[in-house]
């Protein structure tokens, strides 16, 4: 007992703690990007786009590509690897852009009047392929970037937040307030609005719902393509990065409400948080019976809890039938 | 309106405890520590004799000439050969070939008036104990009479019990798991150290050598990475080490954050992570964004190359063991890097060399035994002191090897170099 | 193996050579006869066996191709042991692989559940029966104990596999009711999702579960695991000769595991035309529907589960029991893709559907392993491909035919006609 109490006092500092939450809200603000192309989808076609982490992965790579052709290495000055990392973000959302509009175009529009269970399992053929065609024509070994941007800010003495953390949440934050201007302001933004609230009534008012649908997953995926580069700055991947990553964003985007933007950014943040504290704690606070390797199942403890107690989310209001 | 407040106070609740648990000292190291990493000094090498063995450098067009002639023996390989570890088992699959390429060049084994060519038949196990049994199962039709493999312990265990069955000599040339000879199957053999070997090798180097007592132990949770750190766990007390902090991590992860957060509010001097080099990389290089200065040690799933490739600037100063001697120890390496380099255009990636020799036990029983499976055996667990690229072997009999090598590595300027070795003599 | 011998081992009963428990296991064989005769004369009416008897034309055809899967199945390992025993390892793969289509069938074809999590079920046989069968539960119990051990004298506890292999079903089949308690209100791909993540959550408690104490060995997993015995014959034992040709272990384990399958499909079969089937099928279509009609909904989905759950535990268990090593490796998510994609190959709600499903995806999967990923991205397209042109899978049950191969497209609510049953 008095051994459980010194394993659950020692080692915990206010600066840890501090650390933690940063870093959690920063591995947050990715997952609060790729979610948001869930929710959009979701709120649209009622259909969890399972490709949509694989479409993130490809966006990895198309960095790495691009790192690649530059010849970048963590030498390379500031003035040189700013435009490149532009250049490759650039290249990753319009590649992920491409490869979501494809992916709808074949994949899930054919299936838009069958069963639930059809587009599903489409999206689990695409994902297949998607992870299967990297790990044959590029490699199956993991990468990462070299340090392209360094640097931190020192905030407390054993607490910093580095460049590119700051870069995440400011990117997330851009995004989602570019990502509203798009629904509020634009007419397909418009239209999305329509068709998430009621697909029939929307075809009646004259919405295209195909230009809607195509203009949702290009949009969503460009996302994707945003937080693959912020990823690529800060981790490492391989083919299989989207599968996993991709769960985690879903998993964000119902617990902050699906259909919904803010939400998909509250979800995020908040996983991010839970993550990094449940693993970073659960080791103390059981007395070692649970160790920080439960890492996932934390992610998933947190969507049952929310689905089985507050199934439309934290900000959805709305009630459905969905859950 | 009044749910998401109650969702507020709860959170505040929650986090209020850990507000007030400050101040308590962030180290948990207690004994000072004489920590020098810096200064451990490189293996000489020695002015290696270029073994006796041939290399056929050039012996594809020989080996295609003597082809048909005789009779075909077939040796197996199980190993890696696909997935994000291919790099392993490729690497020892061409170490095998070699020794292949090498005797076929010479005209093959002639043994009681046959003449054997030799032939490689290789089957992918993927790591996997289920595919691994079953490519087990394929090498017993296609009556091969030894197999080189698997790569990593868990498909090797699955394997050993079907090539027991069969009656065929297995010799793995990596898998350090104890539980592979400790099965009691006769024809299990490995030319390479234990996982419960290697990890106090770890711990003394750690404590001992470089002097450091406070030690992070991390791991992957994986079955090898998991059995090196808990050897490495067990170790350091009794050198009089600390070990200050225990984290796991899952072999899908990518962000360590959390872990590495953690490990930081400990203060180790030294990290010890059991673990493969794809994520070994990222680790060390996140900790040191997280501004975490402790010296990393891992053990022989990280000394490759992968692990400085993902480490990238943050390579520097890494130390990894590896089962076997120093490349400048190894009588042999010169001549065998050479001879891979020409046929492969590669470098050597871990273990080759130890897969070459274990071909070449084979071969040496296939030179008194003949093709019979069960003569083979015999002659392999015979095995005295058989001087290969790497060491000597002979055989204990549970099949481990009796001089048990490992040699602790560093990366300076880019490149892996030994700075000890560590020799076990095993009864 | 002779009939002599068959009787002998029936005779002689699996609690070992105690003289009670044979005495008792004999005593057992009678008055199960002695029921068995009573009831059947005249209690059961002729008609509950119909399945295996065909009564109408469209029954026929599922039942002819039926026939034609058994006798294939018993036929070909016979025919492969020409071959060679790789063709036999494959085809035992295989035929895990269809029992826990079977299984997945009844949660996701007859009831509609989509259940992304149910290698769970798989992993829970396994290691009951791995926990119960070999040295590893001296570790939890620190205690040795001798009991109903058929040979052999390692330490734990060995209990045999008549008793293990119910009770490794039956506590899947409880997992399955603690899964499905609080997905009860989860409908579609959110249902998906949570069980994917269950899944999940149980490969990460296996490959943990190590400390504070030892229940699953962790990564290492559980070794030594016994192999199933009858009698005196041990199914690992690879020195069996049937004249010239060798049983080797997996030939073994495949006639079990076909014997389990022919229950499994006798059982399920059942169950799908009775009232309980005809309920899932109405939650299947409409829920609340069901609901309204006076179903009990919540009891029939927590049944679908403990089904589905009861028969992957099975195969989890007799895969424990062959392979003798089981590690949290093993039981990915991949996994239950793959049995999700067998049985929509298949064609879902149908029963030789999904044998034909496991069948062909899982002999594309493994014979076409050497090519690794390439294999998975063909795979991939062939799946896209087929759940766009044939959703109804490869052999539809009668209902799904009417579905999605009719000229309309709208769905069956929408189209006003009463669907035949």
């Amino acid at each position: 007992m008095e051994n459980c109490l010194n394993h659950l006092t020692s080692g915990f500092t206010v600066d840890g703690l501090i650390q933690q939450l940063i870093n959690g809200l920063s591995l947050g603000s990715i997952y609060a990007l790729i979610a948001l192309g869930y929710s959009m989808v979701y709120g649209v076609l009622e259909l969890i786009n399972f490709a949509h982490g694989d479409v993130f992965m490809i966006g990895t790579f198309a960095v790495l590509g691009v790192v690649q052709r530059f010849g970048l290495t963590d030498q390379t000055s500031f003035v040189i690897v700013v435009p490149a990392l532009l250049v490759a973000m650039i290249a990753a959302m319009g590649l992920c852009a491409a490869l979501g509009f494809t992916i709808e175009k074949v994949a899930y529009r054919p299936l838009r009047n069958a069963p639930r269970l059809a587009p599903l399992i489409s999206a689990i053929g695409v994902s297949f392929v998607l992870q299967a065609w990297v790990a044959t024509y590029v490699s199956a070994n993991y990468f990462t970037l070299p340090n392209l941007i360094h640097g931190e800010i020192p905030i407390l003495p054993d607490v910093s937040i580095s460049y590119v953390q700051i870069l995440m949440f400011v990117a997330s934050f851009a995004m989602m307030f570019f990502l509203q201007l798009l629904v509020r302001r634009t007419r397909l933004g418009r239209g999305m609005r329509a068709v998430a609230q009621d697909r029939d009534a929307a075809a009646l008012m004259g919405v295209n719902m195909d230009r809607v649908v195509s203009f949702t997953f290009v949009i969503g995926s460009a996302l994707a393509g945003v937080a693959a580069i912020l990823w690529t700055l800060n981790y490492s991947f391989n083919q299989t990065v989207g599968a996993v990553v991709g769960l985690k964003a879903f998993t964000a985007a119902v617990i902050g409400g699906i259909g919904s933007i803010p939400g998909a950014m509250l979800g995020g943040f908040l996983l991010g948080l839970a993550e990094a504290l449940g693993a970073g704690y659960i080791s103390s606070l059981t007395c070692g019976v649970f160790n920080s390797s439960y890492q996932n199942v934390f992610a998933f403890a947190f969507l049952i809890l929310m689905l089985v107690f507050r199934p439309s989310g934290i900000l959805r209001q709305r009630v459905s039938d969905r859950a | 309106m009044v749910r998401a407040r109650g969702l507020g106070v709860l959170a505040a609740a929650t986090l209020l405890p850990f507000a007030f648990a400050c101040g308590s000292s962030s180290g948990g190291g207690t004994t000072a520590s004489t920590c020098k990493p810096g200064s451990v000094s490189y293996v000489p090498s020695t002015t290696a004799s270029t073994a006796a063995l041939t290399y056929a450098a050039a012996s594809n067009a020989l080996q295609t000439a003597h082809q048909g002639a005789g009779t075909v023996l077939k040796i197996g390989f199980i190993g890696i050969l696909s997935g994000q570890y291919t790099s392993y088992g490729v690497d020892e699959q061409r170490g095998a070939q070699l020794a292949l390429d090498a005797v076929n060049a010479a005209g093959g084994i002639t043994v009681g008036g046959t003449t054997y060519t030799l032939q490689l038949d290789s089957q992918d196990d993927a790591a996997d104990p289920t595919k691994g049994a079953q490519g087990a199962t394929k090498l017993v039709d296609d009556k091969v009479v030894a197999v080189i493999g698997g790569t990593f312990s868990g498909a090797t265990i699955a394997e050993s019990k079907i090539f027991s069955d069969n009656g065929i000599t297995q010799i793995s040339p990596s898998a350090t798991n104890p539980k592979y000879t400790s099965q009691g199957f006769k024809t299990a053999f490995r030319v390479v150290g234990r996982d419960d070997q290697q990890g106090p090798a770890d711990a003394d180097f750690i404590v001992k050598t470089l002097g450091c007592l406070n030690v992070g132990v991390m791991d992957d949770k994986s079955q090898y990475g998991q059995g090196l750190a808990d050897a490495v766990n067990t170790q350091v007390p009794v050198d009089k080490g600390t070990v200050v902090d225990r984290e796991h991590v899952d072999t899908n992860q990518t962000d360590f954050s959390a872990q590495l957060t953690t490990m930081k509010g400990k203060n180790p001097d030294v990290i010890f992570y059991g673990g493969y080099s794809a994520q070994f990389g990222p680790i060390v290089q996140q900790a040191r964004r997280l501004g975490i200065k402790a010296t990393f040690v891992s053990g022989d799933g990280s000394q490759d190359a992968d692990a400085i490739k993902l480490a990238g600037s943050d390579a520097e100063g890494l130390f990894a063991s590896n089962a076997g001697p120093a490349p400048s120890l190894q009588p042999g390496y010169a001549a065998f890097a050479a001879a891979y380099k020409a046929k492969y255009n590669a470098d050597i990636f871990q273990y080759a060399p130890q897969a070459f020799d274990a071909t070449n036990i084979v071969i040496n029983a296939i030179k008194t035994a003949g093709g019979d499976k069960a003569a083979i055996l015999a002659a392999v667990t015979a095995t005295n002191n058989y001087q290969g690229v790497a060491q000597g072997y002979t055989f204990t009999s549970t099949g481990d090897v009796k001089v048990s090598i490992f040699t602790i590595y560093k990366v300076e300027s880019g490149a892996w170099k030994a700075v000890r070795a560590v020799n076990l003599n095993v009864s | 193996m002779s009939i002599l011998d068959i009787l002998q081992a029936v005779l002689h009963g699996p609690f070992g050579d105690f003289p009670f428990a044979v005495v008792a296991w004999q005593a057992l064989l009678v008055g199960s006869i002695y029921l068995a005769v009573r009831l059947l004369r005249g209690r059961i009416p002729k008609a509950a066996f119909a399945p295996l008897r065909p009564v109408g034309h469209g029954a026929s055809v599922a039942l002819r191709n039926m026939y034609v899967l058994i006798a294939i199945g018993l036929l070909l390992p016979l025919a492969e042991l020409f071959t060679g025993g790789y063709l036999i390892s494959v085809t035992y793969g295989i035929e895990l692989y269809v029992m826990l289509a079977i299984g997945l069938n009844i949660v996701v074809g007859f009831t509609g559940l989509l259940d992304l999590g149910y290698v769970a079920f798989f992993a829970v046989g396994a290691y009951v029966y791995g926990i119960f069968a070999s040295p590893q539960l001296a570790e939890v119990t620190h205690a040795t104990l001798y009991f109903l051990v058929p040979a052999g004298t390692t330490p734990g506890i060995h209990i045999s596999m008549w008793v293990l292999l119910p009770i490794a079903g039956l506590v899947a089949a409880l997992f399955g009711v603690l899964i499905g308690i609080p997905t009860l209100r989860l409908r579609g791909d959110y249902l998906a999702i949570v069980t994917l993540g269950f899944g999940e959550i149980t490969r990460i408690f296996a490959n943990n579960l190590d400390t504070p104490i030892n229940i699953t060995n962790g990564p290492s997993g559980v070794t030594s695991i016994d192999p199933v015995w009858i009698g005196s014959y041990s199914f690992g034992d690879p020195n069996h000769y049937l004249g010239p040709f060798r049983f080797t272990p997996f030939l073994n384990y495949y006639y079990l595991v076909f014997v389990l399958i022919l229950l499994t499909v006798f059982v399920v079969n059942r169950l799908a035309n009775s009232r309980v089937g005809r309920a899932w099928g109405a939650i299947r279509e409409d829920e609340t529907a069901a609901e309204v009609a006076g179903i009990n909904t919540r009891n029939l989905k927590l049944l679908a589960y403990a089904s589905g759950g009861f028969f992957g535990g099975l195969a989890g268990a007799v895969f424990a029991a062959g392979q003798h090593i089981i590690a949290p490796e093993s039981f990915q998510l991949f996994v239950s893709i793959l049995v999700l994609c067998m049985v929509v190959a298949g064609g879902m709600g149908s029963i030789p559907g999904s044998v034909l499903g496991a069948v062909v995806v899982g002999a594309v999967y493994f014979l076409t392993s050497q090519l690794q990923y390439l294999s998975i991205l063909v795979f991939g397209l062939l799946l896209v491909i087929l759940i766009i042109f044939r959703p109804q899978g490869i052999l539809p049950s009668a209902q799904r035919k009417l579905e999605l191969e009719s000229d309309d497209t709208e769905t069956p609510t929408t189209r006003g006609e009463t669907m035949p049953a």
